[in-house]
């Protein structure tokens, strides 16, 4: 096994005595891999993303991310530094209404000077497609344009994962695009790890992993064309293929296609074409 | 119920002295079906949903249920008596402290009885997936966003509004969830009530919308058979909108060279349109 930014042991939380939110959840993720985690409302995803940055502190298990234990009270501030998120709903996570010093704040926070704070911030709103957008009131842009703010406002800080909960369900597909483009991009330039959670399959069909989550626990994991086909698995965990892998599959059943099932548009253009 | 909108106009202050036209001359007749509303972040979706739903007075044009002018009178109260608005944020309409308080407000203040009203809540919360007797007690703020989503629809879905309005309320669901949405929303429709479903998800429009109005810039843009526009991908991208997935796939294989017969707007329409296309060629 090779270098792990990611490592997650056991991990269980239960938010009042009695429940099990999360079940002893374990998986590692590479450096610089892009991961979906997909699974049901209630699954535990969220309260597995919140673990990662140390919002949600860890009651039993083991968890480390870029080499910090959770379970470190002295590490969280790095650890807090290490990962930043990005949640579903983009207005609720500004701490000021201007652009500029809102994507400021994480840097200057985390204790670097004025003027360094200032030119990472902008240097993480050009690495988001808003160059110029620092004096905008954050409240007069775009859901999509706000999401990417607060992508920009996590860059700002130099992390090294950056978690993604829901990030696209609330924006238009426009927006939904500019932040994958955006997030794509970090991950290039800046080789960040990227976990993305998400309901959307087409989006998560794009990962280089997918972990399937079921009722506090991972009940699968691997690539897309693996877990992404498996109807039974998925309707298991309240899930469904993409629609490109649906289509295949009915394909089939009326005898017109056979072998692996594409799992986006343009696999599935290929499989047709092949 | 019937809604007729005649040349709503709506302007905003934004900021530093700018004044936003949010909406431009819409006029439209809405009665009975489910009609999807859709266009860009900014396009006015969100503006129109809280004029129709008189929560939102525009400056120019007018509103009328039945026939009588919405904004006062008898109008306002039919208007008032009957309409359903799902907001696009669910926690913005919640203000009970408990579940079973806020499911079953809309009911007790229109004078359902206590018993009545705890039984049509239990009812909607299942419809949408979700038990009265498990999240009753608890905060609607403390819940999850997809369970907060679907406590929001079932408190307006338990008063049975003749006039449902929905702002992007599949966002967020799991698929279970979605489709339990989307039946909630036909069913809904069959038993008569007039519905307005903006949302960006071309997939669940395919699935439950009869009609297709597209705003951009504050004006109707497109006006037509949910069917029709939505499997027409090129007409949906001209304006910048999402066409269903099954209907890209469908544009993709044709530029491939792929034979696909008509507009599929499902994954199971598409297999079938393929295997057509092969026939005919």
């Amino acid at each position: 096994m090779g270098e792990k930014i990611v490592e997650a042991r056991h991990v269980r939380h239960a938010y009042v005595p009695g429940r099990q939110d999360l079940r002893g959840v374990s998986l590692d993720v590479a450096p610089g891999e892009l991961v979906a985690i997909v699974g049901e409302n209630g699954s535990g995803k969220t309260t597995l993303a919140r673990h990662l940055n140390a919002l949600i502190p860890l009651q039993a298990g083991e968890l480390a991310v870029a080499g910090l234990d959770a379970a470190d009270p002295d590490a969280l501030w790095e650890l807090r530094r290490a990962c930043g998120m990005v949640f579903q709903n983009p207005e609720n996570q500004f701490v000021s209404s201007v652009v500029g010093e809102d994507v400021a704040f994480g840097p200057l926070n985390f204790g670097m000077s004025e003027k360094d704070a200032r030119a990472a911030a902008e240097a993480a709103l050009e690495a988001v497609g808003l160059a110029g957008f620092g004096r905008r009131d954050v409240h007069a842009l775009s859901g999509g344009q706000q999401q990417r703010v607060a992508l920009a406002g996590v860059l700002a800080s130099g992390p090294r994962v950056i978690v993604l909960d829901e990030a696209t369900s609330m924006i238009d597909p426009q927006g939904r695009d500019d932040l994958v483009r955006a997030v794509l991009r970090a991950r290039a330039e800046r080789g960040a790890t990227v976990i993305w959670i998400t309901h959307d399959m087409e989006l998560a069909a794009r990962a280089d992993r997918v972990f399937v989550m079921r009722a506090g626990e991972v009940a699968a994991a691997g690539a897309p064309g693996d877990v992404l086909v498996d109807e039974a698995l998925l309707a298991s965990a309240g899930l469904e293929p993409p629609m490109a892998a649906r289509a295949w599959h009915e394909l089939v059943r009326l005898g017109a296609a056979s072998g692996p099932a594409p799992v986006t548009v343009e696999g599935l253009v290929r499989s047709l074409c092949a | 119920m019937r809604v007729t909108l005649e040349g709503i106009g709506l302007t905003f202050e934004g900021g530093a002295g700018e004044r936003v036209r949010a909406l431009d001359d819409v006029s439209l007749e809405l009665s009975g079906g489910v009609c999807g509303l859709m266009g860009q972040t900014g396009s006015g979706k969100t503006t129109l949903l809280e004029v129709i739903a008189g929560a939102t007075a525009p400056d120019a044009g007018r509103v009328l249920v039945d026939g009588e002018d919405a904004s006062r009178g008898a109008g306002a109260r039919a208007l008032a008596g009957s309409v359903g608005l799902v907001f696009q944020i669910p926690e913005r309409q919640f203000f009970e402290p408990t579940v079973a308080e806020e499911v079953t407000f809309g009911l007790l203040a229109r004078g359902v009885a206590a018993d009545e009203a705890r039984r049509r809540a239990a009812r909607a919360l299942e419809v949408m997936g979700l038990s009265l007797d498990a999240l009753g007690r608890r905060s609607p703020f403390a819940l999850s966003g997809g369970q907060q989503r679907r406590v929001a629809i079932a408190s307006v879905l338990a008063t049975r509004p003749g006039l449902l309005l929905l702002d992007e309320p599949t966002a967020g669901l799991d698929p279970r969830a979605r489709d339990a949405c989307l039946e909630a929303v036909r069913s809904a429709a069959a038993e008569g009530a007039t519905v307005v479903m903006a949302s960006h998800d071309a997939n669940a429009l395919a699935s439950v919308a009869d009609r297709l109005v597209c705003l951009e810039a504050g004006r109707v843009t497109l006006d037509g058979p949910a069917r029709e526009l939505l499997g027409d991908a090129p007409l949906m991208r001209d304006h910048g909108l999402e066409p269903a997935c099954a209907a890209r796939a469908a544009a993709a294989l044709r530029r491939a060279g792929v034979p696909v017969d008509g507009s599929p707007l499902t994954a199971v329409e598409l297999a079938e349109a393929v295997v057509r296309g092969r026939g005919r060629s």
